[in-house]
């Protein structure tokens, strides 16, 4: 059977619970050390958190809340509260714990091995949104005591930079634990219902798939977003804090204050606790993480070095201006220059290109899937040879294969060996008579047993007989270097985006704006 | 249980969100509200709308129109939706919604009057219209829900020498925050569909008055969402709405040809007795979502598992799709075809 996610959907459902949708874990499993948990909600119609619940996994979350959210001095002052954590978890120049810090102020060297593993949960894309959010409003924060700005821009920088990290594709340091079991796992219900963590939650559990079934239903009617009950608004939340506005005094007001973070902490806390469930729910599953996942986790690191840490350690400096400390910064909104926008698309097209085709290798059901959209083919070999019967050189292999199967590749396509990814080589010719395809391959790396450890040299004849899979090599690096290329001043279209200086303007004698003049001289 | 008020863009919105349902189409043709049909059925209906939002949204329209509409006017001629010398502004909205009229009624003739003499205006006159309309309320097509009234939030108009016709632009407020490239496309989409709606419906209107060789609305509009993390307006100039106006034209044409309503007490039974047709979209809008997933589940109807897989089974039920993964022979060509592409 194919590995197509709506046939798993429909064996779900007959099974009466998930279905593990690939062999191994696209993400790294890391100590709770290492990971930050973070829920927020907000208030409605409003764009920033009315509290906060942040914590390591494996202690009690630390529940913060604001009275009115509308009130910017008190936001700010809630958000200062637990900026420093997530500063020291993003890896802040000025918030690295002892153990990573070394050197002068804006000279320390990038901690990679302390931030190589951080990880920040949220329960779901809202409270990622919400990062989003943040960003806009303390990134460009302009008002208040200069100390306090400068950690409340840095919060809002760090936001920015965990929101975006968190949209760029293959990444594994902001997760969001919905879509994280979405990945992981195939659920018996429909996409629209599986946006909620609790539902998902509920399957998970034990028993029969009615009890499943009804303990994700009731589990569906608690909101996990940033937005809160609307009754719960109502009912309780708006008369405190009506009562809050309405106080005579600093002691009633502080009275409903704390009335309204008692009717905050146990929404913050359920949402805080259904991320948790969800990280020890993957954490025992049996799957391994993808033993190819090294170059996945070595980009990320690269990307928290050049598109956070680099500019912060640049911006704790004392000798740079603070016109030079501003265009460190990225603006929440909008890249503002097209050559920037277009090397960060190239970036992600990068970041896609090695997750999928880094990962593929460490999966066996991401790998058919992967031969199911004919990007690969599985055969066996039924010759081995050189061209003219050479001495040396490359390697002819012909590989016999059902022509049932789809197929994108075609002569000259890279292709590597499943198994040994070092082998690798191009598509010669592929002939397809009746129900046969004969794929010709000819490899050119990795054909000794020196260079693809564990395996014959590639004209051995004990490989005649053998089934072997091929799969696309893909085109890593390509992406990478065009992100450089469209910063050049000389490439296609430099002139019109970022180029200096302007093309000089035509010469004014060709331009006659008087028309009867135009006439005249055609008479 | 009473008939629910004449909100006329709630119920085109509804009949919109699934048409292929006749419950829904139904319910959305009689005013019936999902809420009343699901208490009938003896289900406890959950949406509803926070206070908070409800306040906000007022708030950020009352500072919008603020000063003859001083913000909103600052930030559209910075998005060049208005020409730097704008000014004058007719506020129609009603008086629940910040402004000075009692009535939808008053409003909508309040806005015919600026209609004919926004026409008839030549020379000075003409150039010198107001440009910021708030709360045009038009009348929809009386072949359409009886007829009913819509509130427009915000209209432009740009006057033009005669013989050129004084152009409208339909505007639609949110309290959402604009978050760039960021901002939830299907907010967009159903704000876009709105204003849509709007333009159709204006269109009529001022066919219906004669004024459409001197007044021409326009296919592209404006959205006025917030600044994130702000309560000033941010204005996204130069929004298409000439396929969601095509949509709204369709949608009426196909409301204007089914049956009007009937008795309160008759039209829930009507609704509930009605095939459903349930779908992905319902758990946005319906309070019967849930009751018609499980009748669907229970006839093993493949919607009940999402649109996508009804789509990849098509008339296949989710019975008949397991028996054939499990080996059993196809009695038909659909059957063969499923079995080799779940293969």
């Amino acid at each position: 059977m194919s590995h197509n996610p709506l046939v798993e959907r429909l064996m779900a459902w007959d099974r009466g619970a998930p279905l593990a949708s690939t062999e191994t874990l696209p993400f790294a499993r890391v100590p709770d050390a290492e990971r930050l948990v973070l829920a927020f909600v907000r208030m409605g119609g409003e764009a920033s958190p009315w509290g906060v619940a942040i914590g390591r996994p494996d202690a009690p979350p630390r529940c913060l809340t604001v009275p009115d959210p509308r009130n910017r001095d008190a936001h700010a002052a809630f958000v200062i509260d637990f900026a420093s954590e997530v500063l020291a978890h993003v890896g802040h120049p000025l918030h690295l714990g002892d153990e990573v810090k070394g050197g002068a102020l804006g000279e320390r060297p990038f901690p990679a091995q302390a931030l190589r593993a951080r990880q920040l949960w949220v329960p779901g894309a809202t409270h990622l949104e919400m990062l989003h959010l943040l960003d806009f409003r303390y990134t460009l924060a302009a008002t208040g005591d200069e100390a306090r700005l400068k950690t409340l821009r840095a919060f809002g920088r760090a936001c920015g930079w965990l929101f975006r990290e968190s949209t760029r594709p293959g990444q594994v340091r902001v997760h969001d634990a919905t879509a994280r079991l979405r990945a992981c796992f195939t659920f018996p219900a429909e996409p629209a219902r599986q946006a909620h963590l609790g539902y998902l939650l509920g399957w998970m559990g034990d028993g029969s798939g009615a009890a499943r079934e009804a303990r994700a239903h009731l589990a569906e009617r608690q909101s996990v977003g940033v937005t809160l009950s609307p009754a719960f608004e109502r009912d309780t939340l708006e008369a405190l804090l009506r009562a809050f506005h309405d106080a005579p005094d600093a002691a009633s007001r502080d009275t409903a204050a704390k009335a309204i973070h008692t009717a905050l902490a146990p929404q913050l806390t359920a949402r805080w606790e259904l991320t948790v469930q969800a990280i020890r729910a993957l954490d025992a599953d049996p799957r391994a993480q993808n033993p190819q996942l090294g170059p996945v986790l070595d980009l990320g690191v690269e990307e928290c070095q050049w598109q956070y840490w680099h500019h912060e350690a640049r911006g704790v400096r004392a000798d740079l201006t603070p016109e030079e400390k501003r265009a460190l910064g990225s603006h929440p909104e909008t890249d503002f220059a097209p050559v920037r926008a277009a090397a960060r698309y190239f970036q992600h097209l990068h970041a896609y290109e090695v997750t999928s085709n880094e990962l593929v290798h460490g999966d066996r059901v991401l790998l058919e899937r992967s031969l199911d959209g004919g990007d690969g083919f599985t055969g066996e070999v039924t010759a081995v040879g050189r061209e003219n019967n050479a001495r040396s050189g490359p390697v002819r292999w012909t590989v016999r294969c059902p022509a049932d199967e789809s197929l994108r590749l075609r002569e000259e396509s890279k292709v590597c060996l499943v198994g040994s990814r070092k082998r690798a080589g191009a598509i010669v010719s592929v002939e397809t008579h009746d129900n046969t395809r004969t794929v010709v391959v000819e490899l050119t790396d990795g054909i000794t047993k020196t260079a693809a450890p564990g395996l014959p040299d590639a004209i051995d004849p004990a490989w005649v007989g053998r089934s072997v899979t091929f799969l696309d090599r893909g085109a890593v690096g390509i992406s990478q270097r065009k992100a450089m290329f469209v910063r050049s001043a000389d490439g296609p279209g430099a002139w019109l985006t970022h180029a200096a200086p302007l093309p000089e303007p035509s010469p004014a004698g060709l331009v006659r704006p008087d028309l009867v003049e135009i006439v005249k001289g055609l008479q | 249980m009473g008939r629910p008020s004449g909100d006329v863009r709630r119920r085109l919105e509804q009949y919109a969100a699934n048409p292929q349902c006749e419950a829904n189409v139904g319910a959305a043709l009689r005013g019936l509200a999902m809420r009343d049909v699901a208490k009938k059925l003896g289900l406890e209906p959950e949406f509803g709308q926070s206070p908070f939002a409800l306040q906000r949204g007022q708030s950020f329209e009352r500072t919008l129109f603020e000063e003859d509409a001083l913000p909103l006017r600052r930030a559209l001629i910075e998005r060049k939706a208005l020409p730097a010398n704008a000014s004058g502004f007719v506020d129609l909205r009603i008086r629940q919604g910040g402004g000075v009229m009692r009535s939808l009624d008053e409003a909508a003739d309040g806005f015919e009057r600026f209609l004919r003499e926004a026409a008839k205006a030549t020379g000075d006159a003409r150039m010198q219209l107001p440009t910021i309309v708030a709360g045009a309320a038009v009348r929809c097509p009386p072949e359409v829900l009886g007829g009913g009234l819509l509130a427009i939030d915000v209209l432009t108009v740009h006057p033009q020498p005669r013989p050129a016709p004084v152009a409208l632009r339909v505007g639609e407020v949110k309290v959402y925050p604009d978050r760039g490239g960021f901002t939830d496309p299907a907010q967009l989409a159903s704000a876009r569909a709105q204003a849509g709606l709007y333009v159709y419906v204006l269109r009529r209107s001022i066919e219906a008055l004669g004024l459409a060789r001197d007044l021409l609305v326009a296919d592209d509009g404006f959205l006025v969402l917030t600044r994130a993390a702000s309560n000033q307006p941010s204005v996204r100039a130069g929004e298409d709405r000439a396929f969601q106006a095509a949509r709204a034209r369709e949608m009426f044409a196909k409301l204007g040809a089914l049956p009007a309503a009937q008795s309160v007490e008759a039209d829930v039974d009507a609704v509930i007795a009605a095939p459903k047709r349930y779908g992905d979209g319902c758990l946005s809008f319906c309070e019967l979502a849930d009751h018609c997933r499980a009748e669907a589940l229970a006839q093993g109807l493949p919607a009940a598992l999402g649109d996508d897989l009804a789509r990849f089974l098509g008339a296949l039920s989710l019975h008949r799709a397991l028996e054939l993964l499990r080996g059993e022979a196809p009695c038909n060509d659909a059957e063969s075809d499923f079995v080799r592409r779940a293969r």
